[in-house]
């Protein structure tokens, strides 16, 4: 495993990559974040209750195909990142909990999209009725913590060094 | 550094010959060579001792032009300096998590702040166009709040080093953008706002509103862009 990361990390495409792509490649990665986290957390914060006064959560739920675009995004530029300093991810705790979060955030955002596909257009409307489910509150919630904790565990991963992690590969 | 290194090995060599005369008008008495031997070690422990003195007197020269070139610049830029010296200023430099700590919340406010900008000016494009535009942007505070979020975790990079960010370009074109960003946004304000009530579910926003939404986009992707590229200027 840590040879094919070491003749990955050596290979033409990653110096290419280390040579000038990182600027290009780490931009896409915080575009998609905020397409990715922003809509997703406008999404949450509607079935949490705020803004709801005549905002439809079904109409809400069709931001989603947009919150895919920002994963695919960050999935392809994330696996570029990776592949320019494989042993600074690979063995890093940092980074399996970013992944952790991130697939974390992605099963309780199919949940809570599934959730509210038996949320009918009586949400819409302002009243009693215009709150959501418990269950989706409670998956907002969690999908907030998730995505959050994704942004902060990869701001402190790209500051954490080769020595703290204990690999010393390369 | 290499020329030093180059005088301290000639001082030795001339130092050898000199003690190698000694040595040779001696000739014949045992003591007067273990005096001539003595008087070589304590020729090159003279050199060495020189070479030292010369590094701590270039060392010193070198830490006077930089402190004159640190006075210039602070009486050059003293509002930079002042920023330089304020406690935030040297709590990101001398702390070793106050940049991701920092990073983190700036990363946090603008995802709240594209989040809703990007939502709007998305459905004013027609994506998602069954949401009703103006319970939607009631949303807006929470885009103030993330830019206040990020206004203050962005004065604190600033303060860390002011020299790195004022005269780096991204850091510039980011600034510039963001001012047009908040002008265009003054102009949805002023322009459009009050067709929102008008643009209920499926119903489609007019081509000025789309118009001020496109650029609305495109100036936020180039501050995350002019942002990103601030670490490689």
């Amino acid at each position: 495993m840590d040879h094919l990361l070491l003749q990955l990390q050596n290979s033409p495409f990653a110096f290419w990559l280390s040579q000038g792509a990182f600027p290009p490649i780490i931009t896409v990665h915080s575009m998609g974040m905020a397409i990715l986290v922003g809509l997703q957390g406008i999404i949450n914060l509607r079935v949490l209750g705020i803004g709801r006064g005549g905002l439809p959560i079904p109409a809400m739920r069709r931001f989603m195909k947009v919150v895919w675009l920002g994963f695919w995004m960050n999935l392809v530029s994330g696996v570029l990142l990776f592949s320019i300093y494989p042993d600074k991810y690979v063995h890093n705790t940092l980074f399996r909990f970013k992944l952790s979060f991130i697939v974390a955030g992605l099963v309780i955002g199919a949940l809570l999209n599934t959730s509210l596909l038996s949320v009918g257009d009586e949400y819409a409307v302002e009243g009693p009725k215009a709150s959501s489910p418990a269950r989706a509150k409670a998956l907002a919630v969690l999908s907030l913590a998730c995505w959050i904790s994704a942004i902060v565990a990869g701001r402190y991963l790209a500051y954490s060094t080769f020595a703290d992690i204990g690999a010393g590969a390369g | 550094m290499m020329s030093i290194v180059l005088a301290a090995a000639s001082t030795a060599a001339s130092a050898v010959a000199g003690a190698g005369g000694v040595i040779h008008a001696a000739a014949g008495t045992v003591p007067a060579a273990a005096a001539a031997v003595h008087a070589t070690a304590s020729a090159a422990a003279a050199s060495t001792q020189s070479v030292a003195a010369q590094m701590a007197a270039l060392t010193a020269q070198a830490e006077a032009q930089y402190k004159a070139l640190q006075a210039a610049n602070a009486a050059a830029h003293p509002i930079l300096y002042w920023m330089k010296m304020t406690p935030v200023g040297a709590w990101v430099r001398n702390s070793e998590w106050a940049f991701p700590f920092l990073q983190s919340w700036h990363f946090i406010g603008m995802t709240m702040l594209l989040g809703v900008v990007g939502a709007i000016d998305l459905r004013v494009l027609g994506v998602a166009r069954a949401i009703p535009l103006a319970p939607l942007h009631r949303f807006l505070p929470l885009a103030f709040i993330g830019f206040g979020i990020n206004l203050i975790t962005g004065i604190c990079f600033f303060c860390h080093d002011p020299w790195v960010y004022a005269f780096n370009t991204s850091f510039r074109i980011k600034m510039l953008l963001i001012l047009l960003a908040g002008l265009n946004a003054l102009w949805f304000r002023l322009g459009v706002f009050l067709d929102l009530d008008r643009w209920g579910p499926g119903i489609e926003a007019s081509r000025l509103a789309k118009v001020i939404s496109a650029v609305s986009i495109l100036i936020w992707l180039g501050v995350i862009t002019a942002g990103r590229y601030i670490a490689f200027t």
